[in-house]
């Protein structure tokens, strides 16, 4: 007959297999469960706006071997702050995206941009540009404002040389002169040597006789000069080879034109026309071609059909003088080449980035190019093993508890 | 002998007494401790003026709500309180009485026992009632005299901040003199003094950034504490000192000038800007325009209206009488009318008369008129305005038939070319507005402004007929009019205009010469009539909605109403002998040779622009780190701009007042940003050029 | 159409016209001496209408007091800022006289006030050379007007432009002679009109 303790030793057996089975099943489940750790992945929703810290932090971790994916809203945006090639020490920003921009800088917002982007032309600027649409922003470093070169102007003595060099010289040009007062007799304005091509970023030319000097003009626009074409050189036969365009027969300007404020159809004007394939269109007025630019080898040529542009400084409107000053000036910046220099510097004390740098000025384009395109679903990632219920632990405490204190009792070891 | 009512209405007596005074104490109390407190909070961090001048009111308020308050919880309750709840209260206190007092006046018991009234007399109740009375008053009557003497306590000038604010009491806020001690430039006081013939009283303005006084004015700036120095430009003025106040008095200079104030802790700069007194403005009514007359008889009226920004001194008719001709010209000149303003005046009128038989005028004589008036500017002027001039001409026997014997004719063609302008703007809106608004409103718009370009060309129409018709009537000649003299029916406008167009002889689509021979009726009338075609161009094209059609129509319509404005002036000769050059022989046979020397280039319009906007650009690293000097650097900046600009120079004047106040300064340094380098220029889309 | 018309300015107060013809003078001698292209017959251009705006450079003389309207003054005032130039010449070269005396007052509430130019200015290099100034005119000693020999001419200048010249040296009547006749002397007395055109035309 066995004792009630002999009788016990079964249960106790069972005690012990089940307090056993499950260590061994813990100890199966963390030999057995997958290395999570081993090729860890990494997925951002990019819809807030990463930083550029992030964005590098990303593309370190994928170049160390994570499988490092993205998605979320990104707009895109791409800006470019460049300064402008004039006197006025202004900074044009460049901006496209398929939404509205808003555009700011460290002090605060500047302007905006609708849909499909645009041009903000602003001086002052501090710090990084920001231009956003939404949680996104791109940003571009307020560049050093370039140094423009010198201007020669060639015409001849004239209401439209004076008033054309009046309003470059008051944007701040520096400018050179010859012009023709007699067939024997040039006013001049600077020396010798800054009147010499090779000393010269733009020519303007506003007359026809331009003898001798044609061929050296041609020479020095394919070696990268600007020039300018306006007024009777428009139409300079000797300067047709390197012209955007073909003047047409002269218009008189709209009678009146300036009282209604619409100073440009009050000048006369040389319809351009016949366009070369590489020409690029500048300005029109009602449908007609008014102003046309080319490349030529490394120089660039701007021709203007306007003819006595003076008259818009002294007849036009109240910003009459103003507005003609800045037309020019932007005239002879469309023919200006590169900046001089300063151009792709950053500014001292502000904070701004590389201009030349990718980062932060194209954050789609970025992404997409560090990481790879943006997933529509976030990749399956393995299940991390489930952690066994608490109770399991208990369970197996209290057997191996009442195991041993059955043995106890029964007077076994 | 008083009876136990008597009794209590004495008791209730002294009761309402003591309630009143306690309300009148408690309300004075409130309403000066709040003028105590407003006292303390404007020491400890200085209230601005719109809240100082809340808070008077704001005292007189909580004085009265307490006086309410008491009136309805003490005085009220002490007044009206019966006699059986004033005995019940003796009987609480009092408790020897056995209700003996409360049986006494008990209304329900027809005779009180005598040994209860005996009781009720023994029984004294005017301890408990000066006892009551003294703890009523006590508490609010405290509190009184502690905030009275709280109040009497505070610096000079302290309390009057906040009870009677004004501007230049900011040197008198609590605490000053301490504040002071350690900075005698925290807080500065200016005081403007115009001159004296403007009759204006001083202003003052505590702690500005910049000053604009009347030139002439005097400035005066002060300060708690000493040690302060001054420059006003280059030249050192010397602070008075008196009574722990520095005090610096200076001239307001002509132009735009910092002063730089220095102290032991720092410096400050005030920047002092004067503007001018303005010329008085002089308006001659009568007469009305410029005349020729047929003979020197008679008297002109003479009237003008005056106007002065700070008073009229005196005022006269100028006349300038020209007799000659060639080289032999005389000229005498004269007043009438003189009239001299009481000080103050600011408007004014004089008339007067000038009797031409007294001036000996012959033909030939011009008399050239105007108003004259000066102000009482005793710094910089007089300020002397004139009016327009007008002329008066008597004519030669030999001009009878001119038409410069007529008076200067009326401005229609100049009212008729402004509103053509305004038909011309709204024609290129809606033009520039069409590929929006759809082509119905286009339409429908197109119609309206035709029907008012329409009303127009009837307008220049009348006046053409009006003026041909008077022709006729006059029998006046213009060249080429084909025009029969005798007895004629009138013409309708339609032929009358057709007639004229005929004189033209020209299309009258295109722009008629006004050059020539012909007379000034022709010259007038010709254009207008090329106005009058020009327009009906322009409401045809107006009708058929093509507002762009109209354009050029309309503008060759305001081309020619300006050559009818101009042709309308009377000019005191004909048109000189024309000298054609015969250019072609006389090129290039000059014998004399020359050899300009070059040009010299023009400057800038705004050469410093660009060093503006760094100093601007470096200043604002410097705001967190030290407000103040910022706020002095804005200043000097400011007084870099051209005077012109005075846009920058208030956004500059408003970004250091921001940034010496403190708080979020971005909006005004945003403002300042863009005055100083312009608005930025927006072109949608890009450019396949670029920049 | 031509680079440069000679204009004379017509005002309502005095006698515009009293030398008419001096525009034909200095059209002749300009092109006598220069290349430049200008028109055969000078203008005339009523001094507050927009027109003056046509003509930069816009001669001004006569012998009656000056008086301008308002609108000629806010029409002078803005043709200065744009980059005109008027030439004043005072026909009585009598600086007591009236056309001076008015001149100056209304010149002065339009623009500014008049001010000696130096001897050495560019405009008396523009062209010729006229090292002492301003050429004296056989009329300042003529015994009538103030019978001075006038050292200087005056300006009001915008910048370093002359945007106002004013003579009382009388070159009205100086020139006011059929260009023709310009044979007969020995030396030619427009060609400091020649200068003011070439200043005018390049400053």
């Amino acid at each position: 007959m066995r004792s009630p303790a002999d009788r016990r030793i079964p249960w106790e057996r069972v005690a012990r297999g089940v307090a056993l089975a499950i260590v061994a099943l813990v100890l199966l489940r963390t030999v057995l469960a997958p290395d999570a750790a081993a090729v860890p992945a990494v997925h951002v929703d990019a819809t807030d706006d990463l930083s550029a810290q992030a964005r590098d932090s990303l593309v370190a971790r994928a170049r160390a071997g994570d499988a490092v994916t993205w998605s979320g809203e990104v707009a895109a945006i791409a800006t470019v702050a460049e300064p402008l090639r004039d006197p006025s020490a202004r900074t044009t920003i460049l901006a496209v995206s398929d939404g509205a921009l808003a555009l700011g800088d460290s002090l605060g917002a500047i302007d905006s941009l609708p849909a499909g982007g645009g041009a903000i032309t602003a001086s002052g600027l501090r710090g990084p540009v920001r231009v956003g649409e939404g949680r996104t922003g791109a940003s571009a470093a307020a560049p050093m404002p370039s140094t423009p070169g010198r201007v020669l102007v060639l015409g001849r003595v004239g209401w439209e040389s004076k008033f054309t060099i009046a309003a470059l010289e008051e944007a701040g040009w520096s400018v050179d002169a010859r012009l023709r007062l007699s067939d024997t007799v040039r006013l001049t304005q600077g020396d010798a040597r800054t009147q010499a091509l090779g000393a010269q970023a733009v020519v303007v030319a506003l007359d026809t006789a331009l003898g001798a000097e044609a061929s050296a003009l041609l020479r020095f626009v394919r070696a990268g000069g600007g020039l300018v074409l306006s007024g009777e050189a428009a139409g300079a036969p000797s300067l047709a080879g390197v012209a955007p365009a073909r003047p047409g027969t002269r218009q008189e300007g709209g009678q009146g034109a300036f009282d209604a404020q619409e100073p440009l159809q009050a000048l006369p004007l040389r319809p351009l026309g016949s366009l070369r394939a590489e020409s690029v269109v500048l300005e029109r007025r009602e449908g007609t071609i008014t102003v046309a630019a080319r490349r030529v080898a490394a120089g660039r040529v701007v021709q203007a059909g306007y003819d006595e542009t003076w008259r818009w400084r002294m007849q036009g409107g109240a910003s009459g003088a103003r507005d003609h000053r800045e037309w020019w000036s932007h005239l002879v910046a469309a023919a200006s080449g590169a900046p001089t220099d300063g151009g792709r510097g950053t500014r001292a004390g502000t904070g701004a980035l590389p201009v030349g740098s990718l980062d932060g000025s194209a954050p789609r384009a970025t992404l997409v190019q560090r990481l790879g395109p943006a997933v529509s679903v976030a990749p399956p990632t393995p299940p991390a093993p489930r952690a066994l219920p608490a109770w399991l632990g208990i369970i197996t405490l209290i057997l191996l508890v009442a195991e041993w204190a059955s043995r106890r009792a029964r007077g076994a070891a | 002998m008083t009876t136990p009512r008597e009794r209590l209405a004495s008791a209730r007596r002294a009761f309402g007494l003591a309630a009143s005074v306690r309300g009148v104490g408690v309300a004075g109390a409130s309403a000066l401790a709040v003028l105590l407190t407003a006292t303390l909070v404007d020491a400890l961090v200085g209230m601005p003026m719109p809240l100082r001048r809340l808070i008077l009111p704001l005292a007189v308020a909580a004085g009265g709500a307490a006086l309410i308050a008491e009136a309805l919880r003490r005085i009220r309750p002490a007044l009206r309180a019966s006699d059986e709840a004033l005995a019940l209260w003796f009987e609480q206190r009092l408790p020897s009485l056995r209700y003996a007092l409360v049986t006494a006046v008990d209304p329900q018991v027809a005779s009180v026992p005598p040994s209860i009234m005996r009781e009720v007399e023994e029984t004294p109740l005017e301890p408990e009632v000066r006892r009551a009375t003294r703890r009523l008053l006590l508490q609010p009557l405290a509190l009184l005299a502690v905030v009275t003497l709280a109040l009497l306590a505070a610096p000079d000038g302290a309390i009057a901040r906040v009870t009677a604010p004004r501007a230049g009491d900011a040197l008198a806020r609590a605490g000053e003199a301490s504040r002071a001690a350690r900075d005698p430039l925290a807080t500065i006081v200016v005081r403007v003094v115009p001159p004296g013939y403007t009759g204006l009283g001083a202003t003052s303005i505590d702690d500005p950034s910049s000053v604009t006084a009347l030139a002439g004015s005097r400035i005066v700036v002060e300060g708690r504490g000493d040690g302060v120095t001054a420059l006003l430009e280059s030249r050192e003025i010397a602070p008075a000192q008196r009574d722990g106040t520095w005090r610096i008095a200076f001239d307001v200079p002509p132009r735009a000038a910092g002063l730089r104030l220095r102290g032991p802790a720092r410096e400050r700069v005030l920047v002092v800007e004067s503007y001018a007194d303005s010329v008085p403005v002089a308006r001659l009514d009568a007469p009305t325009r410029d005349s020729v007359l047929r003979s020197a008889r008679g008297a002109v009226a003479l009237r003008a209206d005056l106007r002065d920004d700070h008073g009229l001194a005196d005022a006269a008719f100028e006349y300038i009488v020209s007799s000659g001709a060639g080289e032999t010209y005389t000229f005498r000149s004269g007043r009438v009318g003189a009239r001299a303003f009481a000080a103050g005046a600011r408007e004014g009128r004089i008339e007067g008369t000038l009797l031409l038989d007294t001036l000996r005028l012959a033909p030939g004589d011009l008399i050239h008129l105007r108003a004259l008036a000066r102000d009482r500017n005793d710094v910089s002027g007089p300020g002397q305005g004139a009016s327009e001039t007008r002329t008066i001409r008597i004519a030669r026997a030999d001009e009878y038939d001119s038409v410069s014997v007529d008076p200067m004719p009326p401005t229609e063609p100049e009212k008729n070319a402004l509103s053509q302008r305004m038909i011309l703007l709204m024609t290129t809106e809606l033009r520039d507005r069409a590929p929006r608004i759809g082509s119905a409103a286009v339409e429908r718009e197109s119609r309206r402004l035709a029907v008012e370009q329409t009303k127009l060309r009837k307008r220049v129409g009348e006046v053409i007929f009006v003026r041909l018709s008077e022709d006729q009537g006059e029998h006046a000649h213009f060249a080429g009019d084909g025009h029969e003299h005798g007895a004629e029916k009138p013409l309708d406008p339609d032929q009358v205009l057709a007639a004229a167009q005929r004189a033209a002889n020209v299309d009258p689509t295109r722009q008629l010469e006004g050059e020539g021979d012909e007379t000034p009726v022709v010259a007038i009338n010709k254009p207008l009539l090329e106005a009058y075609n020009h327009m009906w161009r322009a409401s045809t094209e107006l009708e058929t909605a093509n507002p762009a059609g109209a354009i050029p129509w309309m503008q060759r319509a305001i081309e020619a109403l300006q050559r009818a404005r101009a042709a309308e002036r009377i000019y005191l000769r004909g048109r000189p002998p024309r000298v054609v050059v015969d250019l072609a022989k006389v090129r290039g046979t000059g014998r004399e040779k020359s050899a300009p020397p070059a040009r010299e280039a023009r400057a800038p319009l705004d050469a410093d622009r660009a060093a503006r906007l760094a100093r601007f650009d470096a200043l604002l690293g410097s705001i967190a780190a030290d407000p103040l000097a910022a706020a002095d650097s804005l200043l000097l900046l400011r007084l870099s701009l051209p005077g012109s600009d005075r846009a920058a120079a208030q956004a500059l004047d408003a970004a250091a007042d921001a940034v010496r106040r403190g708080g979020d300064v971005t909006a005004a340094l945003q403002r300042a940003r863009r005055s100083l380098a312009g608005a930025p220029v927006r072109q949608d889309g890009l450019s396949p050029w670029g920049r | 159409m031509p680079d440069f018309t000679f204009a004379t300015a017509q005002y309502d107060s005095g006698d515009w016209d009293s030398a008419p013809m001096v525009p034909a003078n200095i059209i002749d001698s300009v092109a006598r001496y220069t290349g430049i292209d200008v028109a055969s017959v000078g203008a005339i251009v009523p001094l507050g209408s927009r027109d003056l705006f046509k003509y930069p450079l816009v001669y001004l003389t006569g012998h009656l007091p000056v008086r301008f309207s308002d609108a000629e003054r806010s029409t002078l005032k803005e043709f200065c800022a744009r980059g005109g130039l008027l030439f004043i010449d005072d026909h009585n070269h009598d600086v007591d006289g009236q056309f001076h005396r008015t001149a100056w007052e209304e010149v002065a509430r339009a623009v500014g006030p008049l001010k000696d130019l130096p001897n050495d200015h560019a405009l008396f290099k523009a062209f010729f050379r006229f090292p002492d100034g301003p050429p004296t005119t056989s009329h300042e000693l003529n015994g009538w007007g103030d019978n001075l020999v006038h050292k200087h001419l005056q300006a009001v200048l915008e910048g370093d432009r002359i945007a106002i010249l004013y003579s009382s040296k009388d070159y009205s009547s100086e020139w006011n002679y059929h260009p023709d006749n310009k044979r007969f002397l020995s030396v030619d007395n427009t060609k400091f009109g020649v200068n003011l055109v070439v200043y005018a035309l390049s400053r």
